[in-house]
């Protein structure tokens, strides 16, 4: 196990240095730079200088290149024009890095904490009204884009519930702003849940769609075995059956799918940033893609792919760990 | 076996239902022109933020004792104190609705110039009669006709990207599990590094790339060229893993045996075995795609004016205060989760007709 | 209880009373700037509360040598203050005299002014943020304007207390330009100028004050001092407790114990915040004010002030197309008129600026010289007949029967139908709405205009960064100023930011209206009699009207929101974030 992790974070290697090619060639090919905003209150001569300055100028494999070295040699990203700071301080600063993976691994824990349950009730209690009432909340799940989703939620606390001028919360962002500075205590604990829950939902909602009805298909599937029907004629109890073998062996390929949702879960995070102005990650990403502030780009890119990586290897893991019939490729 | 299936397809209402309404949206969308009342494009400045005037449709003319639908005219009056206008029927004016009557010119499927539309009020761009059945947009546009020609690349997209990178990462994903060695390796890594990043972010980067004094029809084409970017890569690895199981096969070997060419083996041997399995993804697939360019079509990184797509509608609903104002605004938002739904419908019922026991790994986004 | 004890407990009661008194009275200078009680709307406040304002975006800098952004600036402000204000009247000197050959000017600080970290204030910090901050070569601040005969003015400390500044000649906006540049404290940011420590590479300087800059080691002469800063959430200010202003009854200024800025880059958030409560002030687009109006009986308050001159909103035509036949017609004054007939200005404001704006024919100048509104004056109101027959005229007609206009024989490629692409700025709904009516009208004139939104990036790219430059058609916004100085640079032939016709800089080939204006943006310059810098001002709003190089088209009304259940003295908001008059807000509701 530890020699196939090993073998998989070396392998990881290669693979980012490719991607740091694509980032960089996809980022820079956008016309223009970050000091061409500035040609109305620059003169030439002065702009020429600051793309000197900042190479710039240079041509792009060397461009790429220096990049590249800085990286490896220095831990050095790049330079953000926009915010002048290092292009890893502009992603991470704020505390974005860890509000970020605390928001998504929130996320994960709540999708799968809600979707299981639901997917194990639909399945146990087929064609109720229960089971149609959550496989049409599935549906919807997947099929509302989360910007809309984001959008019904906010009208929802903001116009019909009005909960500032009834009862003092806010919306958007991570704290009400007494709290922002303010030391933790229990109320800016309740504070931050009041926040995230909106943010979870709207990065959440189609995973937990998926997870649900995925669920509740592989139990299908596993009570229908006849394996099943032998656990139950030897007389164990219903409720054993269902989970301690049931459950147990649906669960397997649903882990495998962890890895599988990262993704989709970067895609609602950037939707929630920017809906909901989440100091996270993402919310830096979209900044500098709007001003052309090209290491911070090219950086979140190539950290966003890591993460990925990341959690694709932890699924694996995961997946060895829960169910060892499974063999290593 | 084609009644088998068809019988199988049948049993999924759902599917049924999903099938039906793409079908509806899809004809309504061909002939957008000819099903409302005005151009896509025609401003009716005087007229902006109309509420939809559905249900204020009147059958029974009163004063010709008669079944005629009418519309009375519409008034505006503005609010000094907020600034918004106010709309109210002036009951002194009636509009009755006739079929097939003159309007706004445009060319029917693109092709033929009429200005012949199904229903509507008057006779010119300038008439008196407004029938905004969905409401108006800010510069007094018909939101029935925007969303109707919107529909058209909302809906073409997905079937399009996920058409061409069947065509593009079927081929390379065959070529690359049928011939292995060196194609496949690089292949593979290539595949690698596109899934390892995130869609929407390298989508983003990708779209700040298209030059922007691009011609619309041209901007559309570079949305599906990025689209296709980002997607190609898993229907790549998917064909390239039948193509590797089928390799070996005893009837594949056999054709060989008997001479027969790669392209001949690959197409006649190996595709209609995968086909099912590449028609529920293809299916599968475009409901992601949907959302995809609405998502990226709001942010106005995908569509833009003049082109219309229902992302690109909701734009104008960014504001919440806009739902509260103007909530037909959110109307092409409704069409997006029909469609996806519809689509997704379908692609059960496709999945359960063809292969009940098949699990996807695409998912179902 | 002893006798003893109870005089000393009576001594230390008295001791502690007065110690909350006049201990505050004690950090203000002894001649404090005592704020007239009309300048007070809501009249005298209290001390006390905080105020919640949202910023647009990270500052970028607490350096206001620096800085460019308004997101900076919205901080910035409210920490420094300059000599005097741009009105004239003192600020930080407590008065002034001006030569008697208006050359120079002596400027006496406020005896026991000091900092807010309360080291006392010299001259020896004014000569040096001119002479060792704004007029170092080093450092990059924005001192072109303040060359006169191409040179900086002279600063030097006359004593502690007392600075004069000369230039070789009457310079008749040194005023105002002294009341743009923030006192900043020498001891804090000496040894991070090069020429003062050379220890220090070149440039340093404007790094300074960055934002990870901790508080204590910034310090202005602002009514307020930065707290803190949390990057992606955050700016908090605390009152200066050494600032110098009191209001009429003696209290020192400012009011508020702070002022909290919440950063939040998407404007439909801050409205959001805005009406669920989470702040307090907040400068609304055109559109929010029906929302913001609705909720008018809850505390809500909207201002509207009238029209301004200064900003430019305007349809700018290439007159160095790449296309030929375009080149030859922009440059045909009746084809621009006509296209100034063709501007349904009416219909732009109602749609964008919710009806919140007045129409313009002419280019924005700083009000005192604006004549846009007197009788006689240019206009091109909308009429699409009068710029159909100006079409006529030039030959521009539809002979083939397809709606759109051909060029006429005249032209080098004739037959060719009247097409061009009007360049906007992507996601601009205000730039993008007006282009799109434009572009209707223009249909109907037999016109095809396609709208393409571009970044604004590329946008400038096109207009400036190219040359010549590469665009057909473009609507733009060129915001503030209206300085005749800073329109030199737009409206004069050889103008850097000259961006329609840049070949006018390039060749003998320039029209006479042209010549004209480029002499009289020349001479007013200079021009010292106010008279004198009026008519030629007129003259070049005159000539530039009558000859549209840019089809003028509004401008809009400012638009402020408050909650004036909460807030009192509220004076508005400048550069979107920037609270005006911080001082004499106080809390309504403590």
């Amino acid at each position: 196990m530890w020699a196939y992790t090993l073998r998989r974070i070396l392998y990881m290697i290669p693979v980012l240095f490719l991607v740091s090619i694509v980032a960089f060639g996809v980022i820079k090919l956008e016309p223009g730079d970050f000091l061409t905003k500035f040609e109305l209150s620059y003169p030439q001569e002065m702009l020429q200088e600051m793309r000197a300055h900042y190479g710039l100028d240079a041509s792009l494999p060397v461009q790429y290149w220096r990049w590249i070295k800085g990286i490896i040699t220095k831990l050095d990203f790049g330079y953000s024009f926009a915010t002048r700071q290092p292009a890893l301080s502009a992603l991470f600063s704020g505390g974005r890095l860890i509000w970020t993976l605390v928001i998504t691994g929130t996320t994960m824990l709540a999708s799968w904490l809600l979707a299981l349950p639901l997917g194990i009730y639909s399945a146990t209690h087929r064609y109720s009204p229960g089971d149609y009432f959550f496989n049409l909340l599935g549906f919807l799940g997947l099929s509302i884009p989360n910007f809309i989703l984001a959008l019904l939620l906010l009208w929802l606390l903001v116009v019909v519930l009005q909960v500032g001028p009834h009862w003092g919360l806010g919306v958007g962002g991570l704290f009400d702003t007494a709290y922002v500075t303010a030391p933790w205590s229990w109320a800016k604990f309740k504070d931050l849940i009041w926040h995230l829950w909106p943010a979870v939902l709207v990065i959440g909602a189609s995973n937990m769609a998926a997870i649900s009805r995925y669920m509740r298909g592989q139990l299908l599937d596993v009570l229908s075995q006849p394996y099943i029907q032998t656990a139950r004629a030897k007389g164990l109890h219903e409720r054993k059956v269902i989970y301690k073998h049931g459950v147990r062996n649906a669960i397997a390929p649903l882990v495998s799918m962890l890895g599988f949702w990262l993704p989709y879960m970067f895609e609602g995070a950037l939707v929630a940033a920017v809906v909901l102005q989440l100091p996270i990650v993402e919310q830096s990403y979209w900044q500098a893609l709007l001003q052309e502030d090209q290491y911070v780009a090219m950086s979140g890119l190539l950290f966003f792919s890591f993460i990925l990586m990341l959690g694709n290897l932890l699924a694996d893991l995961l997946l060895l760990w829960a169910d060892p019939r499974i063999r290593l490729e | 076996m084609m009644k088998r299936l068809f019988n199988r397809f049948k049993q999924h209402r759902l599917g049924l239902i999903g099938g039906f309404i793409l079908a509806v949206l899809i004809f309504l969308v061909t002939f957008a022109g000819l099903f409302s009342p005005y151009n896509y494009g025609t401003q009716h400045r005087q007229f902006p933020y109309a509420p939809p005037m559905l249900g204020r449709i009147h059958l029974w003319d009163d004063e010709k004792h008669e079944v005629q639908p009418f519309v009375y005219g519409l008034e505006r009056i503005r609010n000094p104190f907020t600034m918004s206008w106010i709309y109210r029927e002036d009951k002194s004016k009636r509009y009755p609705i006739h079929l097939f009557v003159h309007g706004d010119e445009y060319r029917l499927l693109g092709i033929f110039k009429t200005d012949i539309h199904l229903f509507g009020t008057g006779t010119s761009p300038d008439s008196p009669g407004q029938l905004f059945l969905l409401g108006s947009d800010k510069l007094g546009r018909d939101l029935l006709a925007r969303i109707l020609v919107g529909g058209r690349i909302s809906l073409a997209i997905g079937p399009l990207v996920v058409l061409v990178c069947l065509v593009g990462g079927g081929l390379i994903g065959g070529l690359s599990g049928y011939y292995g060695g060196l194609i496949d390796t690089a292949v593979q890594r290539a595949i690698e590094v596109v899934m390892s990043i995130p869609r929407l972010a390298l989508l983003l980067a990708l779209s700040t790339a298209l030059p922007p004094n691009l011609p619309p029809l041209a901007r559309f084409w570079g949305i599906v060229v990025i689209l296709t970017l980002v997607g190609w890569a898993p229907l790549a690895r998917v064909i390239r893993g039948e193509f590797l199981r089928y390799r070996e096969e005893e009837f594949v070997l056999s054709a060989r045996a008997v001479g027969a060419g790669t392209g001949r083996v690959m197409l006649r041997h190996i595709l209609p075995n995968t086909l099912s399995y590449l028609i529920i993804s293809a299916t599968l697939t475009i409901p992601g795609l949907i959302i995809l360019e609405s998502v990226l079509s709001f942010f106005n990184f995908g569509i833009q004016e003049p082109l219309v797509s229902w992302g690109m509608l909701l734009q104008d609903a960014q504001s919440v205060f806009q739902l509260q104002f103007h909530p037909w605004l959110l109307l092409p938002g409704g069409f997006i989760i029909i469609v996806v739904l519809a689509f997704n419908f379908l692609g059960d019922a496709l999945r359960d007709a063809l292969d009940p026991h098949l699990v996807l790994v695409q998912g179902v986004k | 209880m002893h006798k003893l004890t109870l005089v000393a407990i009576l001594a230390l009661t008295i001791m502690l009373a007065g110690l909350s008194g006049p201990a505050q009275q004690a950090n203000l200078p002894d001649n404090p700037l005592v704020v007239p009680l009309d300048s007070l709307p809501d009249g005298l406040g209290q001390r006390g509360g905080t105020v919640i304002i949202d910023d647009i975006d990270n500052p970028k800098t607490f350096n206001p040598i620096v800085e460019q952004e308004n997101s900076s600036n919205a901080v910035t402000a409210l920490l420094n203050a300059p000599l005097i204000e741009s009105d004239g009247t003192p600020a930080v000197a407590e008065s002034y005299k001006i030569s008697a050959d208006e050359r120079s000017i002596t400027l006496v600080l406020r005896k026991g002014i000091r900092f807010s970290d309360g080291t006392p204030v010299t001259a020896d910090d004014v000569v040096f943020t001119f002479n060792d901050l704004l007029f170092n070569p080093d450092v990059d601040s924005n001192k072109a304007s303040w060359l006169v005969e191409g040179q900086f003015p002279q600063v030097e400390a006359l004593d502690e207390q007392t600075v004069r500044i000369t230039t070789p000649v009457p310079f008749p906006s040194l005023l105002a330009m002294i009341a743009s540049v923030p006192i900043l404290p020498q001891h804090l940011l000496a040894d991070r100028v090069h020429k003062m420590n050379p220890d220090v590479p070149a440039g340093s300087f404007d790094r300074a004050w960055g934002v990870d800059t901790p508080p204590d080691q910034i310090a202005g002469l602002g009514p307020f001092r930065l707290k803190s800063y949390t990057p992606g959430q955050q700016v908090v200010l605390e009152r200066n407790p050494f600032y110098w202003k009191a209001d009429p009854k003696g209290t020192q200024l400012p009011y508020l114990d702070g002022i909290i800025l919440p950063i939040v880059s998407d404007d439909n958030v801050r409205l959001l915040r805005f009406i669920n409560g989470q702040t307090d002030i907040y400068p609304p687009r055109p559109e929010d004010l029906p929302v913001i109006q609705a909720k008018a009986g809850e505390g809500f308050r909207v201002l509207v002030t009238p029209a301004g001159v200064t900003d430019i909103n305007v349809f700018a035509f290439n007159e160095d197309a790449a296309d030929p036949n375009l080149r030859q017609l922009f440059r045909d004054v009746r084809f621009r008129r006509a296209m100034a007939y063709a501007a349904d200005r009416e219909s732009m404001i109602g749609t964008d600026l919710n009806g919140l704006g007045e129409p313009r024919y002419g280019p924005g100048i700083d009000s005192t010289y604006w004549i846009g509104d007197q009788p006689g004056f240019p206009s091109f109101p909308f009429d699409l007949d009068r710029a159909g027959a100006l079409l006529d005229e030039i030959g521009l007609k539809d002979t083939n029967g397809d709606g759109i206009r051909e060029f006429p024989a005249n032209f080098p490629n004739p037959g060719a139908p009247l097409q061009f692409d009007i360049l906007t700025v992507q996601g601009s709904t205000v730039l993008g709405g007006d282009a799109l009516i434009y572009s209707d009208d223009l249909a109907k004139l037999g016109i095809k205009a396609t709208v393409t939104p571009v970044s604004f990036n590329t946008l400038v790219d096109r207009l400036i960064g190219s040359r010549p430059p590469q665009y057909q058609v473009a609507r733009i916004s060129i915001g503030g100023g209206g300085d005749p100085n800073f329109l030199r640079e737009i409206y004069s032939s050889q103008g850097e930011l000259h961006f329609w016709k840049f070949s006018d800089g390039q060749s003998q080939d320039v029209a006479a209206w042209q010549k004209s204006v480029d002499q009289i943006l020349e001479q007013q310059a200079t021009a010292v009699d106010l008279n004198e810098r009026f008519d030629l001002l007129s003259q070049f709003q005159t000539l530039v009207a009558q000859n549209q190089p840019l089809i003028f088209l509004y401008n809009s009304q400012g638009l402020e929101a408050y909650r004036q259940d909460r807030v009192g003295n509220f004076s508005g908001t400048t550069l979107s974030a920037t609270l005006v008059g911080s001082e004499i807000i106080f809390r309504q509701d403590l």
